[in-house]
């Protein structure tokens, strides 16, 4: 049993392949299971077999692309707005190099 | 993880229920468990570097265990002047981030919340991690207390 992770870059009837970078080198993985779309992002657990193919899925999680990519936009947003409303109430001193109350 | 506007807004939830009764939860402070409360996704760096074909996870994922999320902690706490103070607000908002992350669905495992003593993993299986009513859901609380809170300040002064 193998947990995989990655996003879909093809799709067929019955099967789709998911990529991922794994220690610095491209991974690509054939699933065998119910077709999503792609660009999914899809986290499975299953059978390994061979060439990287996993069949008998027992538990899958799939994110679908729009949300993974709503999830970044405003998690960014709060980015920017933690950056503002820090130097808000801290300002840093550079002699010391520590930050201080406003 | 639940998105960043869940662990700020919780947060900062938080830390305005707590104002009622401690004064020392002022703005600053707040602010302060708000970061705290998004150091542990310090790890999300990685992203940047699988831009460029690189997979750091696993260099840094101890950064997003309890005892890696409180190293990072004591380190930011050096630049400020009263560190010990600052090194307790930021781990309350840690904590807070990991309370959020245990209800997280899980593929396998969870969190390994007592790493590097212990490889036992924690989860409560509840909610998936690109879920927006929860953060619908915790603007809403953090709005609503907002409001009372403002309240309730008029109404002292």
């Amino acid at each position: 049993m193998v947990r995989v992770y990655g996003s879909v870059v093809r799709d067929y009837p019955g099967e789709y392949e998911i990529q991922q970078i794994y220690n610095d080198q491209v991974v690509t993985m054939q699933i065998n299971g119910t077709p999503v779309a792609v660009g999914d992002r899809v986290d499975l657990l299953g059978v390994l077999g061979p060439n990287n193919t996993v069949s008998s899925v027992q538990k899958i999680y799939v994110n679908e692309n729009w949300k993974s990519n709503f999830i970044i936009l405003r998690s960014f947003l709060v980015l920017i707005f933690m950056i503002f409303i820090f130097y808000r109430y801290w300002s840093i001193d550079f002699k010391k190099f520590v930050f201080r109350r406003r | 993880m639940p998105d960043w506007i869940v662990h700020v807004a919780v947060a900062w939830t938080l830390c305005r229920l707590l104002r009622f009764k401690y004064p020392q939860f002022d703005t600053p402070n707040t602010i302060l468990v708000m970061v705290g409360a998004l150091m542990p996704d310090v790890v999300k760096v990685v992203m940047l570097f699988n831009l460029f074909g690189h997979d750091w996870w696993n260099y840094i994922y101890a950064l997003h265990q309890p005892a890696g999320s409180f190293l990072v902690a004591g380190f930011a706490s050096l630049f400020f002047e009263k560190k010990r103070e600052v090194f307790l607000f930021f781990s309350l908002g840690v904590l807070t981030h990991y309370a959020l992350d245990l209800l997280l669905l899980q593929i396998s495992g969870g969190l390994y919340l007592l790493y590097p003593l212990s490889w036992v993993t924690f989860s409560l299986d509840r909610v998936p991690n690109d879920d927006y009513y929860i953060t619908i859901l915790a603007l809403g609380v953090a709005l609503g207390l907002y409001v009372v809170g403002r309240w309730v300040e008029m109404g002292k002064k």
